[in-house]
């Protein structure tokens, strides 16, 4: 064999640096698929690449990776579109203290890094915001990239005494929110995570949307061979169910895999075509419908899964995540807290803590900035969004905590990349009450509203809302362009100045 | 969306109202509860709107998502849901309610005690406020009524000059009068200041207080009436609009946009000041002419200081800053000061070779830089909080430097 002193050094080298990943992170070994990843990745081209990196940073352009995480319709899209817009037509952000102090001199769209990648549709998601008839982007069906060079004028003496430009590259990727669930995958047996869905599929609330599914799979003999038709018509039953899940937004945490919802280029191929299955009576047969659809989930998380979060999210350097609180308090009791638990899964992947050069080298990079915004802020009125973020803090404390501890920093805030309404306010009997102003599909004119008032404790708010608004899809605004500071937004600069600040100092 | 124009919110019309800047919507014609229109001052067009429109509702939540109910259910808040009946006026307590037994032995305790303290000044000083009031009464009738014996003369004199002294007189009049209308505008221009002050004190102290809106609204109102400052504020409001920011966060971009500015032509001010003064008490041979000057710049610089903010004190309130400010001064770290200074001087080689008199000069010349500073952190609405407070030392390096080139340029001269 040819290759077997090479693969010999090889796996040599992956012990070593595994044992030095542990002597490095004594973390409890949570079965998270974080510690599969990590595994992986920590091999001696790992740490090869560290240390090339770490050589050739001062002499190259730094840039960032900056993950956008969550869900799908959480506004990943939109606020990748908001922030190069307002960057790149130089808008003064009061918050965003480059941007106020008037440090940033210029930005440019540039090829992005990896040229294997669809480019980020920046043009066309801006120009149908700003069009005449404003629409929102459309929903992201697949992975894409965009790099954003900044040059700006340093604030400290020490780097505004070094040549050159100073720039520095952000590097943008935007995903299918729905490909996120398939992280927890990493760490499950076929048989577990059948387990799983099926008992989930049973509860009352879903059980007349597993229904067609479920009969499927009792009329199937699962330790026959099939033909292929049988997995097509499985897996297109299991993928409706999904959808229909979706749709109602009900366990959201658990609509996996999340192809299924969102194939990308991937559509028709095996590792797309299983479904979960409840175990067999009786021996397990190796050729059986059973094994050949374990298999294929085995393959769907070894070449879709596993290289999905490799090459794109255990690089990045600082993170968002967007959360649609409020949507899910309105579609009902149960999707605040599974909207809790998929956030505590998906945050489990990557890795926070700082990036001092010495850990860089030994353990690849970290996500030292995280973020978390609760997003459609302008579906409330501005009083009560201190409140909203005080939510999400709430909600989100046991990954925020948990990276705390390992020396990243959390901020928690209120977001709306793009503001669609305005405030308002309405008066009665004497009384005045906050409300808002916006434009709905169909309207010449934009309807006024009134959207109450936000629960007082996240308990009550995970009881659920009564309220259409915050399901309401409101238009963009007309000539968003014309308005004096630039696109309309809440907290967009105060969220780039915690994200990208530092780094532009 | 204009003012004026009108909306539906469910099964009533509303109008928008522009008022500074954001819209207010008034509900005009709802007869849920068969209650005539409120009397606003749009009612004219809101009773051509209203017709149409005006009918009757089911108890029930229309279908269209236009008015949702609130989100908690609290009856304050479904007020405003469609079809919910209109809220009685809020109960209010009875205009005077009879005090209860303990409540009002309590408060006659209070007013009881608060007599036996007035007693007790009055006993202190009674006799020395008797003989004040009586003295300046005594003087302000002999003054009246020798104006008018000499009026009474002139005119006996000649008519001519009665008139011209009538009119001299009218004149001098007028002119006190305007004066002490400035000075009154002035001394409550200083207290809404130091109200403004207090405000925005309490709203950044405790995050999410309510009283941050209220802070803000007061701040924007203050400054964008002044000339100096109402431009500034245009930009402002353009740049951070009540749309997007919340309170808290808009009274951080006014103090980084706003007060940014007006701090660095405070800045200006208390180094230009500081400098004169160092200069003068350097050259001048007379003890005194130093000490009336420094007093007369440091009086002018508190002022001048003031009015960058838009305080603008009188000459009353510019002594009343002055004991302020020498107040903080001295509470707050006027040996700082003295020390910080002093070190500045000693520290440095320059001083081996200067005179006791230029020494003097800019021990001077820092204390005024330090009495400017204190003006600007009393007369400021907000605190600092995001901007940096300008320090002593940095007036204090740039002072040494400037006066010695003055000072050398005036020795060339020579």
């Amino acid at each position: 064999m040819l290759s077997t002193p090479l693969q010999k050094g090889r796996s040599l080298a992956t012990n070593l640096c595994a044992s030095f990943a542990f002597m490095a992170l004594p973390t409890a070994p949570s079965a998270s698929s974080a510690s599969l990843l990590q595994s992986s990745s920590a091999g001696l081209s790992g740490l090869v690449t560290g240390l090339r990196d770490h050589l050739t940073a001062p002499f190259s352009e730094p840039s960032l990776r900056l993950g956008v995480t969550g869900l799908s319709r959480s506004g990943k899209t939109v606020f990748i579109t908001a922030l190069v817009h307002n960057i790149l037509t130089g808008r003064r952000l009061p918050l965003f203290r480059p941007s106020a102090d008037a440090r940033i001199l210029a930005a440019v769209l540039r090829p992005q890094p990896n040229l294997d990648l669809p480019r980020f549709a920046y043009e066309a998601n801006i120009d149908g915001l700003l069009g005449p008839q404003p629409v929102w982007p459309e929903s992201t069906w697949r992975l894409s990239q965009l790099r954003l060079a900044i040059s700006y004028r340093p604030n400290s003496l020490i780097k505004r005494a070094l040549p050159g430009p100073h720039l520095l590259n952000l590097d943008l990727i935007d995903y299918p929110g729905e490909w996120l669930l398939d992280l927890p995958l990493l760490s499950m047996s076929f048989e577990d995570w059948s387990d799983q869905v099926i008992e989930a599929a049973k509860q009352p609330a879903r059980a007349a949307l597993a229904q067609p599914w479920l009969d499927a799979l009792g009329r199937l003999d699962l330790n026959a061979e099939q033909d292929e038709r049988a997995f097509i018509e499985v897996a297109q039953l299991y993928s409706s169910y999904l959808r229909a899940c979706r749709a109602k937004n009900l366990l959201i945490s658990q609509l996996q895999p999340g192809r299924f919802l969102m194939p990308g280029d991937l559509e028709g191929s095996p590792s797309l075509t299983f479904s979960p299955l409840p175990r067999p009576r009786g021996n397990l047969k190796k050729a059986g419908f059973f094994a050949a659809c374990a298999q294929r989930y085995e393959a769907y998380k070894k070449f879709v899964v596993r290289p999905f979060f490799q090459d794109h999210f255990s690089k990045l350097d600082r993170q968002i995540v967007l959360t649609d609180l409020l949507g899910a308090a309105a579609s009902g009791p149960e999707a605040v807290a599974d909207l809790q638990t998929a956030m505590t899964t998906v945050l489990q992947a990557f890795r926070p803590g700082g990036n001092s050069w010495l850990s860089q080298l030994m353990r690849g990079r970290r996500i030292e900035k995280i973020l978390f915004a609760s997003t459609k802020a302008d579906h409330l009125p501005r009083g009560q969004h201190p409140r909203l973020a005080g939510m999400l803090e709430e909600l989100a404390f046991e990954p925020a905590n948990n990276a705390r501890f390992k020396g990243a920093d959390v901020a928690f805030q209120a977001l709306s990349a793009i503001r669609s309404t305005r405030q308002a306010r309405l008066r009665e009997a004497g009384q005045t009450y906050d409300g808002l102003t916006g434009w709905l599909q169909g309207h010449s004119q934009p309807k006024v509203f009134y959207p109450g008032e936000l629960p007082a404790t996240l308990a009550e708010l995970k009881r659920g809302i009564d309220s259409p608004l915050a399901q309401t899809r409101f238009l963009p605004p007309p000539r968003m362009d014309q308005e004096p500071q630039g696109l309309p937004h809440i907290g967009l600069d105060r969220a780039l100045d915690f994200l990208l600040g530092d780094l532009l100092s | 969306m204009k003012p004026g124009e009108t909306f539906d919110l469910g099964d009533r019309k509303i109008q928008a109202i522009e008022q500074d800047g954001s819209q207010i919507w008034d509900t005009l014609g709802h007869n849920v509860s068969g209650d005539e229109p409120e009397a606003q001052p749009n009612s004219a067009s809101a009773s051509a709107s209203k017709a149409p429109e005006a009918t009757a509702s089911e108890p029930t939540t229309t279908p269209t998502a236009s008015a949702p109910p609130p989100l908690t259910g609290s009856p304050k808040q479904a007020a405003l849901a469609p079809g919910t009946i209109r809220p009685a006026a809020e109960p209010k307590p009875a205009a005077n309610p009879a005090p209860k037994g303990p409540n009002r032995s309590s408060a006659s305790q209070a007013a009881l005690q608060k007599a036996a303290e007035r007693a007790q000044q009055q006993q202190s000083y009674g006799w020395f406020a008797l003989l004040a009031v009586t003295l300046a009464a005594l003087f302000a009738l002999l003054l009246i009524a020798d104006t008018i014996s000499g009026m009474v003369w002139l005119f006996g004199l000649s008519s001519a000059l009665g008139l011209l002294a009538s009119v001299l007189l009218a004149a001098a009049v007028t002119s006190l009068v305007i004066l002490i209308g400035r000075e009154w505008r002035a001394i409550s221009r200083m207290s809404r200041q130091r109200h403004l002050r207090q405000l925005c004190e309490a709203a950044l102290s405790e995050a999410g207080a309510p009283g941050a809106e209220q802070a803000m609204d007061a701040v924007e109102d203050a400054y964008a009436r002044q000339d100096n400052t109402a431009w500034m504020l245009a930009q402002f409001r353009e740049l951070a609009p009540r749309e997007g920011y919340n309170a808290v966060d808009r009274l951080e971009v006014f103090e980084r946009e706003v007060l940014r500015k007006l701090d660095s032509q405070a800045v200006d001010i208390i180094e230009e000041n500081a400098r004169n003064t160092a200069v003068i008490t350097t050259i001048s041979p007379f003890a005194v002419f130093d000490a009336l000057f420094t007093l007369w710049r440091n009086l002018r610089m508190i002022r001048q200081v003031a009015t960058v903010y838009g305080v603008a004190p009188g000459f009353w309130g510019s002594l009343r800053l002055l004991r302020q400010v020498f107040a903080n001064v001295l509470l707050t770290g006027g040996l700082e000061a003295a020390d910080g200074a002093l070190n500045q001087l000693l520290g440095g080689s320059l001083t081996a070779k200067l005179s006791t008199k230029l020494s003097e000069g800019l021990v001077n010349g820092m204390l005024s830089a330090r009495l400017g500073l204190a003006a600007m952190d009393q007369c400021r609405p907000l605190p600092f909080k995001h901007n940096r407070r300008p320090r002593l030392s940095d007036i204090g390096a740039r002072l040494v430097s400037s006066v010695r080139k003055s000072i050398m340029k005036s020795g060339n001269r020579d």
